[in-house]
């Protein structure tokens, strides 16, 4: 090699030397950036950022806030952008990388080339280091599989193994109630309830009569007997009321409570936890909001009170909270969240147990529980999807029919012992709204689909014979209609009220609130009444033929619940208190 | 391959679903005046790059003979420097490291462990061709094909010597690796060397193929993505490399678990790379040059019959009992791997919510959407653990046995009179023969011959 | 491995070595047998799908990808699409009025284009470049509409690993291999 060409090759090593330390610090740099990037997201979303979250759950509180929205919709514009924006400088910083490795490398290979091979020193007792080798070989190996050996122990020994630990055998699930026999059995007095369920009076949604107070304010104070303290856990069940107690359930994922209140000073008497109950998971099923794990109303016949949760849990008490019998009916498969509530008929506690979407898999159920043991008296298997309608007994002509609703039939059973007696095919989608019955017709609807008017007093499939007629529009997806013999009311969730004429069908006038409306309107006297979500009690005449209120009272708290009218006093349930209304 | 005749069953299939569906909709579809939408279904590969797979393994077998070719007849490191590189590019940047010879070890397992899946031919082509061409020429893939060593190979700058004893050691990881990768795929749960590939999320840094593919077809700019979406494995990725340029290749020789597949065939190869092209000197010339410490220098002089006879012995008592404590290992860890299985899981599940205890909220829902009951999820959770806890026995056992082999061999005198490449850990990359004297007399020789031909 | 001095242990070493050596080719071509039976048998090209009627929106599709956005997005098949007013997939349950303002939208990334077609009817398509695979709208649809959002290996993105990410990450394992010329497992009526 001649001279001139050593000295060009040290100087394009030199200038190749200069470029790895300028491409590595280039590398570093963009390394750098893209993990700073990487750690700055703030989620896997935009949405996930914690300040997001805060303003979200802010608006929950106070819906009406148009400020709150106009920051929402700022934040989300911001974080949306810088999601995006990240994405591409993270594929863009990529490229960069890439780019800069590569003329890392070319230029350290170009550095290192040409470097010459060293020669390695003296060997020294090739028998000796031979030996030396072996032994320091061996011992690594030991190492090795040593170390193999405690990592795959360990690894073995801090896993938890579930299915490792010993099952306790199966306890034969205990006969429910089994505790009747030591406590004295409630006495057979006659008792009857003032409210016993929802919509109260064979669940009609008419009170009886009395006199309730047309004026009252909640935030003033006028003519409000008591406000009980908050209810310790939230539902959006409706209260029942006997022998001057108030019930009421309240749920959360973990915890479901019955509670009972004095009717005459709003004091929490008792409160009685669903719990160890044979049969009940301890995991929640999943529930819309809007459902929550306490939508069933309990119901009362003045000595046993019954509740029911989302999880299938059934607990029945007597008048002071112990407990009768209780049991669970399997993890409901109900999209919302079930939400039928539990009535009593004679010694008989019904639940209408509809589950699944496809009627043909015959999951939904109808029970008759013994109502002072919880033992079935009857099961029937019914054709029908989930739904969330409360059933009820109507007293008809031909007797006593327990009348349920659930796509696609309309099912009338003996109460007594579960027979059917009729059906017709006239329901779609899902049930909210309970059946009512009124003058010798009972009324099913389902939103987007048709309310039917059906003559009882039918026998087998009545689809063709003993619908009266039907009605197509403005049908309700979660309130229940009220009937009286000449007039229907139908109410939206988002507050368009229709009443129509009960022999044909068509309307007579429609009213829009301008507020949701949950909560079932109720005919007390010739008057309805009606509370919207915003808490206020609208009272209209029954009789007129266009909308005519009579006035209005804000309880000035939301509310989705149906109140529960007895004796001159109005119970209703607020979103976190229970209130009477009553005349001072 | 037949397309069409698929897209007519798909539309009987259809037409029979949507006429037996009688679910009704919750909100029925409404009538409108225009036709429906239809769901978009964009293919997985179009045109030409239909049967990718099929070029890909034609690729790797020229790959394969264009590298041996380098190391026998052209004995030229740059030869097969250039052919890595290029299969670098290809199988990784190009067709973004998947399918790879290492990973189709375990399309095998799951293959042969039999729940419906079926290797297909690339995928053997995969597997099989670097495992012939091993047997034949020693590890030519390792050195000029396999994109995972290529990437290594090139950041090899400043390669320190590993003393050959400490690797005898640490090379056995790979063998458990590939005991538990093999477990995984049988099981067909987890691909761990997929999983676990540092290098992969480093070929995908930079979307070349997807990005040619959509210039080709004229898309381009339709789909974008995407720095590779896992960061920890990309960190993973880079620091293996940054080992790698102080130990040359450190996944190669101490992780890969096909190199254990290979390893023994390359001993037993029907030729190998030698360092010289003719006698060896014994210039000590090339000792310094492999970065892989594959050059074994020759013997010392037979120090005499008993030498070594203790140690032998020694590990010749504690092979079964290395078997034994493989076994054992296995017999451990069965549950703990077994929780990789669905079913497994789902048990779990139950067994902890019948416990009252917190468990995981999209298992339970994965519970409720699948139709079998709680005892026959049971009883198959129960006949996946015994299964998987008798694999993991097996490849214990197998990890113990070749671990123990090692010890022994270790301890057997072996005389080699010259410099020779270890044919195990020789990946004929070509380094040594640049530094050999003969070999560069014979280049001149041959360059002056072929100036004379001219 | 040559030793020239020593004749017969040469012989017996190259013996055993050639031994060995058709050993390998046997258990090989054995191996080769096996497999090529496997793939006759078999279906040929795979790619990764999964299917919509197991999958319980975990969200794991959106993190787990190789991908960046993943490769999963939510399509929609609008034969079982209500064309719903108040979308459950579109709108977060507590939105307080049926507009396309964010505080109403359920999508994280405003990828559910919300189009009018006739009173009461809209149509909701996905803009998949916004889409990140997070399922929330598929959720909701299935909760309480028809369930006609849902979600797709979308193969003009999926790279087709060996061994999907997300597959073993599935707590339904939902994921699964399907013939390369039947990529998808769509919802129909």
């Amino acid at each position: 090699m001649s001279p001139t060409d050593d000295k060009r090759l040290a100087t394009r090593r030199r200038a190749a030397r200069s470029m790895v330390l300028v491409c590595a610090m280039f590398c570093l740099m963009v390394a750098g950036l893209l993990v700073w990037e990487w750690s700055g997201a703030e989620g896997a979303d935009p949405w996930e950022s914690p300040r997001f979250q805060q303003l979200r759950a802010e608006l929950d509180r106070t819906p009406g806030d148009g400020e709150l929205r106009e920051r929402i919709r700022e934040a989300d514009l911001r974080l949306r952008r810088e999601f995006f924006r990240r994405q591409a400088f993270m594929r863009r910083g990529g490229w960069l990388l890439a780019g800069g490795v590569a003329a890392l490398l070319i230029s350290a290979h170009v550095a290192a080339s040409g470097r010459p091979v060293k020669v390695p020193g003296g060997s020294g007792d090739l028998s000796r280091r031979e030996i030396a080798r072996r032994k320091t070989a061996r011992w690594s190996i030991g190492a090795a599989s040593i170390a193999l050996a405690a990592a795959i122990t360990a690894l073995a020994l801090v896993s938890p193994d579930p299915l490792a630990r010993r099952v306790a055998p199966e306890e034969p699930e205990p006969v429910a109630g089994v505790d009747t026999e030591d406590e004295p059995a409630p006495e057979a007095v006659e008792v009857s309830a003032d409210w016993p369920r929802f919509r109260g009076p064979g669940g009609l949604g008419v009170a009886p009569d009395g006199d309730f107070p047309d004026d009252w304010d909640g935030e003033s104070g006028r003519n409000i007997l008591w406000k009980s303290e908050q209810i310790p856990l939230p539902g959006h069940n409706s209260p029942v009321v006997a022998g001057h107690r108030v019930f009421i359930t309240g749920a959360d994922a973990e915890n479901r409570e019955l509670y009972c209140y004095n009717a005459d000073t709003g004091e929490l008497l008792w409160r009685h936890r669903a719990v160890n109950i044979p049969g009940a998971r301890p995991d929640a099923p999943s529930v819309m909001d809007d459902t929550g794990y306490a939508a069933p109303s309990p119901a009362t016949d003045g000595r046993y009170v019954v509740a029911v949760f989302a999880n299938g849990d059934v607990i029945c008490t007597d008048m002071e909270g112990e407990r009768a019998w209780a049991r669970n009916l399997g993890p409901p498969d109900n999209i919302y969240g079930h939400a039928s509530s539990p009535i009593i008929h004679g010694d008989k506690v019904i639940i209408q147990y509809d589950q699944g979407t496809d009627p043909e898999a015959m999951y939904s159920e109808l029970y008759g529980l013994d109502l002072e043991t919880g033992s079935v008296r009857y099961l029937k298997e019914r054709p029908v999807m989930n739904s969330w309608s409360t059933p009820l007994v109507a007293d008809t002509p031909d007797g006593e029919q327990l009348i349920t609703t659930s796509s696609p039939w309309v099912i009338a059973y003996d109460p007594a012992d579960g027979g059917e007696i009729w059906r017709a095919d006239c329901l779609t989608g899902d049930v909210g709204p309970s059946p009512t019955y009124a003058d010798g017709k009972v009324y099913a609807v389902t939103a987007y689909s048709q309310l039917s008017a059906i003559r009882t007093g039918g026998e087998g499939d009545v689809t063709d014979t003993h619908i009266e007629w039907i009605a197509y529009d403005d049908l309700p997806d979660i309130v229940s209609p009220l009937a009286t013999d000449d007039r229907i009311w139908l109410v939206q969730t988002y507050g368009l009220m229709t009443c129509l004429d009960a022999e044909t069908g068509d309307m007579i006038y429609e009213h829009d609130f301008d507020s949701t409306v949950r909560s079932s309107p109720t005919l007390v006297g010739d008057e309805v009444h009606l509370l919207t979500s915003d808490g206020v009690m609208h009272r209209f005449s029954a009789t007129a033929d266009e909308y005519d209120e009579l006035g209005t009272a804000d309880l000035s708290e939301r509310s989705n619940c149906s109140p529960a009218y007895v004796d001159g006093r109005i119970y209703i349930r607020g979103r976190r208190h229970l209130w009477a209304v009553g005349k001072e | 391959m037949t397309s069409t005749r698929h897209a007519g069953i798909i539309l009987i299939l259809l037409m029979l679903l949507s006429g037996a569906a009688t679910a009704d909709l919750r909100f029925p579809t409404p009538e409108l005046d225009e036709p429906l939408p239809e769901t978009t279904t964009p293919e997985p590969r179009q045109g030409i790059w239909r049967h990718i797979e099929y070029v890909d393994a034609a690729v790797l077998a020229g790959a394969i003979v264009a590298a041996s070719w380098f190391a026998f007849k052209r004995r030229s490191r740059r030869g097969i420097a250039v052919v890595m590189l290029l299969s670098l590019f290809y199988f990784g940047f190009y067709r973004l490291g998947c399918v790879c010879s290492i990973g189709a070890v375990q399309n095998a397992a799951l293959s042969i462990g039999g729940d419906g899946y079926a290797v297909s031919f690339p995928i053997i082509a995969f597997l099989l061709l670097p495992l012939f061409g091993t047997l034949l020429f020693g590890r030519t893939f390792c050195g000029g094909v396999c994109p995972l060593g290529a990437i290594q190979d090139v950041v090899a700058l400043k390669a320190l010597k590993i003393p050959r004893p400490i690797e005898a050691g640490l090379s056995l990881f790979a063998v458990a690796y590939l005991a538990a990768a093999v477990l995984l795929a049988f099981s067909g749960t987890v691909f761990l060397i997929c999983r676990f590939d540092p290098f992969v999320s480093i070929f995908r840094l930079v979307p070349v193929g997807k990005w040619i593919e959509q210039v080709a077809m004229g898309e381009a700019g339709r789909v974008s993505f995407s720095v590779a979406g896992r960061v920890d494995l990309l960190i993973l990725g880079g620091v293996m490399l940054l080992v790698g340029v102080f130990v040359a290749r450190p996944y190669c020789r101490y992780i890969c678990p096909y190199s254990v597949l290979l390893r023994p065939l390359s001993r037993l190869s029907k030729w190998h790379v030698t360092i010289t092209p003719d006698e060896c000197v014994q210039c000590r010339l090339c000792e310094n040059s492999c970065p892989y410490n594959a050059i074994e220098a020759p013997s010392a002089p037979d120090p005499g019959r008993h030498f070594g006879k203790l140690g032998l012995s020694v590990c010749l008592v504690l092979w079964p009992v290395m078997i034994a404590a493989g076994l054992c290992a296995g017999w451990l860890a069965g549950p703990a791997v077994s929780r990789t299985d669905h079913h497994v899981r789902l048990a779990e599940h139950l067994r902890r919510a019948d416990a009252g205890e917190e468990t995981d909220h999209d298992l339970a829902a994965a519970y409720d959407r699948q139709p079998l009951g709680a005892d026959e999820i049971h009883a198959i959770a129960g006949r996946v653990r015994s299964r998987v806890r008798h694999g993991a026995m097996i490849v214990g056992g197998f990890v113990g046995l070749v671990a123990g082999m090692r010890l022994v061999r270790w301890s057997v005198r072996r005389r080699r009179p010259d410099y020779v490449p270890d044919r195990g850990t020789c990946l004929s990359c070509g380094r040594c023969f640049e530094v050999c004297p003969i070999e560069r007399k014979r280049r001149n020789d041959a360059a002056a011959s072929a100036g004379e031909d001219g | 491995m040559t030793d020239r001095d020593d004749k017969p242990k040469l012989t017996r070493r190259e013996l055993l070595r050639r031994g060995l050596q058709a050993g390998g080719v046997v258990v090989l071509a054995g191996g080769t047998a096996g497999l090529i039976s496997e793939a006759v048998a078999g279906k040929g090209d795979t790619v990764w799908q999964l299917d919509p009627d197991k999958c319980v929106k975990c969200g794991n599709c959106a993190t787990r990808c190789v991908l960046d956005p993943s490769a999963v997005k939510a399509v929609h098949a609008y034969e079982i699409c209500g064309y719903c007013e108040l979308c459950t997939g579109y709108f977060d349950p507590k939105a307080t009025e049926l507009t396309t303002a964010a505080e109403n939208q359920l999508c994280p990334t405003g990828a559910i284009v919300r189009t009018f077609k006739k009173d009461p009817y809209y149509e909701y398509s996905i803009d998949e470049e916004l889409c990140i695979g997070c399922g929330k709208c598929v959720d909701g649809c299935e909760r309480f509409g028809n369930g006609s959002l849902f979600l797709q290996v979308r193969h003009d993105r999926c790279v087709n690993c060996n061994k999907c990410t997300i597959a073993p990450a599935c707590p339904a394992d939902a994921f699964r291999r399907v013939p390369a010329d039947q990529p998808y497992l769509l919802k129909t009526r």
